[in-house]
């Protein structure tokens, strides 16, 4: 009899007891691109580690949802999908900025998620064939030649059409290529001459670095080795225009972030914001991620994401409607 | 030569030839279940290298990749449906045979040209090591336009004995494929503001409802797979097989080739290469009946091309880390993983790898042929087995297949509708393998026309490849239209004349609508779709014109032309055709709701155990047994192999739990 009240006491203490910030026994990362690609990559790696930070070290599982550039996990992050922790999204770099750049493809508000953290950095440079002849500011801006994009929302496109119009520049966009890989073939045939999405890590580690000239990058942060390479918002004189600019080189400030879904308590988000600090800080998982991805580890803690998110998307109207024209 | 000793002494290795081992079975096994293909299959398999060498690595993810395209015969042949999109092809001709009772024959013939066509692959891999970075660098955007032009021409082919149709099933097959966002200019085309459609029709549930529904459902008219035709299964027919296939080894040899070389473009899927190949077999019929109606040739030609693409899509990848297929995209992951950088490196540093992959893809080959051939008798003996029996359990793991790809109702209101249109494409004589054509080449013809035009403007027809391609092109359709047109007059069988005149009126109301839509596009976006749009209206239009006067002729008392038989791939169930087609949709509409209602396993196990005992197709006890069977295949593949996110029952949901 005692045991039955026991039993009968134990299950009212777990259904009306107060329900601590995280106890779920399994996370799901559920990624907004197909298996096999970098955030696909990126997911599986974090999916080897977060679970020790986690309290009750929870099993990890990675799930895919692509479409629409992961606005399809949006979607669901932001209505449909639990929010004690049990999951977790791994969605494209700029979608946060996408009702403020292009308000006709969605619009919501990308500060009801729950901000964790991101691993990388954008790391942004424009280079052409240095067979092409374009090795000066005055050849990047002055000469018609031809720049490499996947579709018009990519990044591919954003930054060179960012450089192009912010600087007034003559070269042409050529869209429509499959990725940054076809872009770069596309190069070493001669029959474009570059294109604005280099990393310095892809300028070391292949034989890009031997064929470019490297002559704009984007963003405020100094990437090592390629400091005097001109910065963007230093060529532009106007105020507002570099405003503007700045918006838009935000959207690609970090990349591989994760986010909790829309309504979220504000305690679980802080359990795994702090899981993810402690993550990227831990020698294994740094070893790990050398090890099975090309990422260049470069995190930014979910406090700071919420905070860079909030300033760029709150800019007054006006700068907000230059930086759409920016990226046409 | 040291490479090469190298290369097999690492690969010799206990250890790494049993992964190869290992990834040939779990091939085989994604192969034949319908709805899954070589991506998935691959992402299964890449978390498990992470602790592998590179050499037991892939030689674990290309024995898997490389033998897909065999297996995946086996549900096309005996069921007509296809085990992945790589095997659509094989369905017109090997589910034909299969239904003449010769599906051991045309097993044998399968395997033995997967087999040579993988060998010829690996060996162009291997003689493409020192050269293919200067091959991939000489081929520019207009060449890769050409090609695709090239390979739709081979519709002429495929346009069966009412070339209008084929014509115009070809252009419905392009505007489908131009559903979703482009690629260019990011408009939403087609896409109703649902998120399913952004990225365009997914082409496994195109595909599954295109051939798998609408033959399904002549399998219940038939009874069994082989209806009445006698035969069973024996050595000796797939000898035959086999015989048939080593004396077509010219065919082989060239599809093998251009299964290889088109492999190596990007944007060429084993889709569109398993069509060419077929187009380009069907252009001489051999000694045996007409394609489409169990010509083994037509089984020969894309069987040895989709094994050979394997081969072929490893060079661009290789080479310039630029993948030649959507499964290399994911291959390039594994590189990641391996440390490697696909590039210059790969030619010189990593040679011994490189080559140990070309002799992974020729031992994967030679052991998946082999292992099916071993399959065949059991396997080939379904086709005697009732289709009371077979079509609830083949319809479960084909919509649950379905389901994995998204996870939503959505897929089976796309399954529901392609489904239809293949039944009436299959009945009223509109070629389902042109649709196809136009269909897989749809995007890359877009793409590649852009980038070319964007680039060169008008001057990539200066390109001696280009230039070549289209006018070889044009040659083989204008030859083809010179013979339409001789033997415009000649009697042959005509589907009913009411339905048929009603559906090419349906299809005219859709096109004309796509084609108002189409010219709001922007430019870029609306080109294409305007011009197919408007290629199938005036086809229609004509097509529409025919039926209805044939069927004014009928009514004032004009004969069909009697005893002329069928055509082609065209082969119309008859007047069982509506009872079988509306009883298999329905119990497609069952299941769907099952599954959504009681989740994918006790709705799979409630249809088939229900289905079995309601229909008397099976004893209460051998129905439970059967759908139990059912039930833990299904949880084996999508719960315990992979951790798919499979939504809550709605049941459940509803319920509050």
């Amino acid at each position: 009899m005692r045991g039955i009240l026991f039993l009968l006491a134990g299950i009212l203490c777990a259904m009306g007891g107060p329900a601590s910030a995280f106890d779920a026994r399994t996370v799901a990362i559920k990624v907004g691109y197909g298996a096999g690609g970098s955030y696909d990559g990126a997911a599986r790696l974090v999916s080897r580690h977060i679970g020790r930070f986690l309290p009750g070290n929870p099993e990890i599982i990675v799930q895919n949802i692509p479409g629409g550039g992961s606005m399809k996990l949006m979607q669901l992050l932001l209505g449909a999908e639990p929010t004690d922790g049990s999951v977790i999204g791994a969605v494209g770099a700029s979608i946060a900025y996408v009702p403020t750049l292009d308000p006709a493809t969605a619009s919501f508000d990308p500060l009801e998620l729950g901000w964790i953290g991101s691993l990388g950095q954008g790391e942004n440079m424009c280079v052409v064939n240095r067979a092409a002849n374009l090795g000066t500011a005055a050849a990047f801006t002055g000469e018609d030649f031809l720049i490499g994009a996947s579709g018009k929302s990519s990044l591919t496109y954003v930054l060179a059409a960012l450089a192009r119009n912010a600087l007034g520049a003559k070269f042409r966009i050529v869209t429509g290529f499959d990725g940054v890989a076809d872009i770069d073939l596309a190069m070493q045939r001669g029959e474009i001459a570059g294109h604005c999405v280099a990393s310095s890590g892809d300028l070391r580690t292949t034989d890009l670095g031997e064929r470019v000239d490297v002559l704009l990058r984007f963003g405020s942060a100094t990437i090592a080795g390629y400091e005097d390479v001109p910065r963007l918002r230093d060529l532009i004189g106007d105020a507002a225009l570099r405003n503007a600019a700045g918006v838009v080189e935000a959207s690609a400030e970090y990349d591989f972030p994760y986010v909790l879904p829309a309504g979220t308590p504000e305690e679980t988000v802080e359990v795994f914001r702090r899981a993810f600090d402690a993550m990227v800080a831990s020698p294994e998982f740094i070893a790990d991620a050398a090890r099975i991805s090309d990422i260049v580890l470069r995190p930014t803690s979910g406090d700071e994401l919420e905070a860079i998110i909030e300033k760029n998307t709150g800019m007054d109207a006006g700068v907000l409607e230059t930086a759409r024209t920016l990226v046409r | 030569m040291d490479i090469i000793v190298a290369a097999l002494a690492e690969l010799g290795d206990p250890f790494r030839l049993l992964m190869l081992v290992t990834g040939v079975g779990v091939g085989l096994v994604v192969g034949v279940v319908p709805g899954i293909g070589g991506i998935f299959g691959l992402a299964l398999l890449v978390p498990l290298t992470y602790h592998l060498d590179p050499y037991a690595a892939f030689a674990l993810l290309l024995g898997m990749s490389s033998v897909i395209n065999t297996s995946d015969t086996i549900p096309a042949v005996l069921l007509g449906v296809p085990g992945t999109v790589g095997a659509v092809a094989t369905v017109v001709d090997g589910h034909a045979m299969a239904k003449q009772g010769q599906a051991a024959r045309a097993f044998g013939a399968a395997y033995t040209s997967s087999m040579i066509g993988g060998l010829v692959g690996a060996l162009l891999l291997a003689l493409a090591i020192p050269v293919m970075r200067p091959l991939v660098l000489y081929l520019k955007t207009p060449d890769s336009f050409a090609i695709s032009v090239f390979g739709l021409s081979a519709v002429a082919m495929l346009a069966g004995s009412q070339p209008l149709k084929g014509l115009a099933a070809a252009m419905l097959g392009l505007l489908l494929a131009f559903v979703g966002i482009d690629a260019n200019a990011g408009v939403h085309r087609w896409t109703f503001g649902d998120v399913h459609l952004w990225g365009g029709l997914p082409i496994v549930i195109v595909f599954l409802g295109l051939f798998g529904l609408p033959e399904l459902a002549s399998l219940i008219a038939r009874g069994s797979i082989q209806g009445s035709a006698p035969a069973a299964p024996s050595y000796a027919q797939m000898l035959r097989g086999a015989r048939d296939a080593l004396r077509e080894w010219r065919l082989i040899v060239r599809c093998g080739w251009l299964g290889t070389m088109l492999g190596a473009i990007p944007g060429v899927g084993v889709a569109a290469i398993d069509w060419i190949a077929y187009g380009h077999a069907a252009r001489h019929q051999g000694t045996g009946p007409r394609f489409g109606r169990g010509n083994v040739r037509g089984v020969i030609a894309p069987e040895s091309a989709n094994n050979a693409k394997e081969g072929g899509s490893l060079i661009p990848t290789i080479a310039f880390g630029v993948p030649g297929s959507a499964t290399m995209t994911i291959l390039l992951g594994a590189f990641t993983v391996q440390g490697l950088v696909p590039g210059p490196d790969m030619l010189g540093k990593h040679a011994s790898l490189t080559v140990s992959m070309v002799f992974t893809i020729a031992f994967a080959n030679v052991l998946g042929a082999g292992v099916c051939l071993f399959l065949t008798r059991p396997l080939a003996r379904l086709a005697g087995v009732p289709a009371a029996l077979l079509v609830p359990m083949v319809l479960t793991f084909m919509m649950v297949g379905c389901y994995q790809d998204s996870m939503s109702v959505f897929d089976f209101f796309l399954l529901g509708g392609v489904g239809f249109l293949g039944m009436a494409m299959k009945e009223l004589n509109w070629p389902r393998s042109a649709f196809s054509l136009g269909f897989v080449l749809g995007p890359m013809l877009e793409q590649t026309f852009f980038l070319a035009y964007q680039i060169h403007g008008w001057g990539w027809l200066a390109h001696p490849v280009a230039l070549g391609l289209v006018l070889l092109a044009a040659i083989v359709l204008g030859r083809r239209a010179r013979s339409w047109y001789r033997t415009r007059n000649d009697a042959r069988a005509l589907p009913a004349a009411l339905p048929d005149f009603l559906f090419a009126a349906f299809l005219s109301a859709l096109a004309l609508a796509a084609l108002v839509t189409a010219l709001r596009f922007p430019f870029e976006a609306g080109l294409f779709p305007a011009v197919s749009a408007g290629l199938l209206a005036a086809l229609l239009v004509v097509i529409a014109a025919q039926g209805l006067a044939r069927w004014r002729r009928e009514r004032a008392g004009a004969r069909p032309a009697a005893d002329v038989e069928p055509e082609g791939e065209w082969s119309p169930t008859g007047p069982a055709a509506l009872p079988a087609n509306a009883r298999l949709l329905a119990m497609a509409a069952l299941l769907a709701l099952l599954l959504v209602l009681l989740g994918h396993l006790a709705g799979g196990f409630a249809f088939v155990a229900g289905w079995l005992t309601a229909t008397r197709a099976a004893p209460f006890g051998k129905a439970m047994a059967y759908a139990g069977g059912v039930t833990l295949f299904v949880y084996a593949v999508f719960d315990l192999v992979i951790a798919s996110p499979w939504p809550a029952p709605l049941l459940l949901r509803l319920a509050g739990l």
